[in-house]
């Protein structure tokens, strides 16, 4: 199963907090902070894994399959585009 | 509160110095603040009903109109405090001393790196000022016996207060400043230096940037039994420098400034500049801070906004193809 495509744009900051993320757009002045399954695959992104190994690193994380691991990872990219910290890159 | 940054120049040269690497990028027609811009700072003061004039560098005695702009101060009605080296040359020492004791304060950095020739004349100067002067230190280790200081404050008749600050960093470069995993190290040292000032009458008054968590709970019962008022706070100190910008504070000059207008107040120009630094505010200096019991209940900023930025990373652009 594939999902859509993304890009995370340069220009933000991150920062690990002892149970989140916190990522800054300064030129939007926003700031989104992760907790859970999205800090996890938001550390993973910054580690620049290969596709395969993001995907079995994440499903060992939060012990669920690879397919589900797949879903989830989709839809917290998702929610990242839709507050404008990572763009969808399709077509 | 606002800060007159009158002159850019520095006779000492302090590793923790938060404000030379700003002083440096200032072309040299800005050494110094021109009298119209100190007019115009004037003017602020009074349309924002501040009864203080704060002269600042650089070291701020080296001004060529040092004496006349503290006398335009005390025309204005306003109390003058400096923050000097100690270094003040004797027309500017004549016009500090001119001014009555409790309209005037010049809060000498005591740890400032001056040359040996020089430390005979800080002392005359001290001497002189006696109780119109209060000692500054700044904490750029863990390590720091204050009997020198005590000593010194005794001898001269200083005011019985030692204000203390943290060398902070200055976000985008480096000076010598501690780091946060130094800060309990700081406090201890903070705690037995603070039963000697006890003893002689003299009280702390901290700087911004400490952070509650930095003292266990018995720490903090003794240094408020010593006389220690700790206040922890980050916040637009609005430091006016002489090409009409007003920075959030030296240690973020690269980031958060608004320009001198002519009828701007210094309500508006605050608001602003916490504005500008609000996306970054989220947690503080260390990773615990995002749910820690003394931020939440407002007895804690989370330290140094400069600290705080140092932490951040900036992200690494990719795509991630699913």
């Amino acid at each position: 199963m594939n999902g859509r495509n993304y890009r995370i744009p340069s220009g933000l900051f991150w920062v690990n907090n002892r149970d989140s993320v916190t990522v800054v757009d300064p030129a939007r002045a926003v700031c989104e902070k992760l907790a859970d399954e999205k800090a996890v695959l938001w550390r993973l992104l910054q580690q620049e894994l290969p596709r395969d190994e993001l995907i079995r690193l994440y499903a060992a994380i939060r012990s669920v399959s690879e397919t589900d691991a797949l879903l989830e990872i989709n839809q917290t990219l998702a929610g990242l585009a839709a507050a404008g910290f990572a763009e969808a890159a399709d077509g | 509160m606002a800060n007159l940054i009158i002159s850019n120049v520095c006779s000492a040269n302090c590793e923790f110095c938060f404000a030379s690497s700003f002083l440096k990028k200032q072309d040299d027609h800005e050494k110094f603040m021109c009298l119209d811009t100190f007019m115009e700072y004037i003017g602020l003061l009074d349309r924002s009903a501040i009864d203080e004039v704060r002269l600042l560098g650089g070291e701020p005695t080296l001004h060529p109109l040092f004496a006349d702009f503290v006398r335009i101060g005390q025309a204005a009605g306003k109390r003058i405090t400096v923050f000097s080296n100690g270094l003040i040359n004797e027309p500017a020492l004549e016009a500090l001393m001119d001014c009555p004791p409790d309209r005037c304060a010049v809060i000498i950095n005591m740890n400032a790196r001056i040359k040996k020739s020089q430390r005979e004349r800080k002392a005359y100067v001290l001497h002189q000022l006696g109780e119109r002067s209060i000692a500054g230190i700044t904490v750029d280790s863990p390590v720091f016996p204050l009997d020198p200081l005590i000593q010194s404050i005794l001898r001269n008749r200083m005011r019985k207060v030692i204000r203390m600050g943290l060398a902070l960093p200055v976000y985008g470069t480096r000076n010598h400043n501690l780091h946060p995993k130094q800060y309990p190290a700081v406090a201890k040292a903070i705690v037995s230096e603070s039963y000697k000032t006890a003893a002689a009458g003299i009280r702390i008054e901290p700087d911004c940037g400490f952070v509650r968590c930095m003292f266990s709970d018995e720490e903090f019962k003794a240094l408020n039994r010593n006389g220690f008022c700790f206040g922890s706070y980050c916040s637009p100190i609005m430091d006016c420098c002489s090409n009409g910008e007003i920075l959030h504070c030296f240690a973020l000059s690269d980031l958060f400034s608004v320009r001198l207008e002519a009828d701007s107040e210094t309500d508006s120009i605050r608001k602003e500049l916490t504005r500008q630094a609000s996306v970054w505010r989220f947690g503080g200096i260390y990773p615990e801070c995002e749910d820690c019991f003394f931020r939440r209940n407002e007895e804690c900023c989370g330290g140094c906004l400069a600290a705080v930025m140092n932490r951040f990373l900036p992200v690494k652009a990719m795509s991630v193809c699913l």
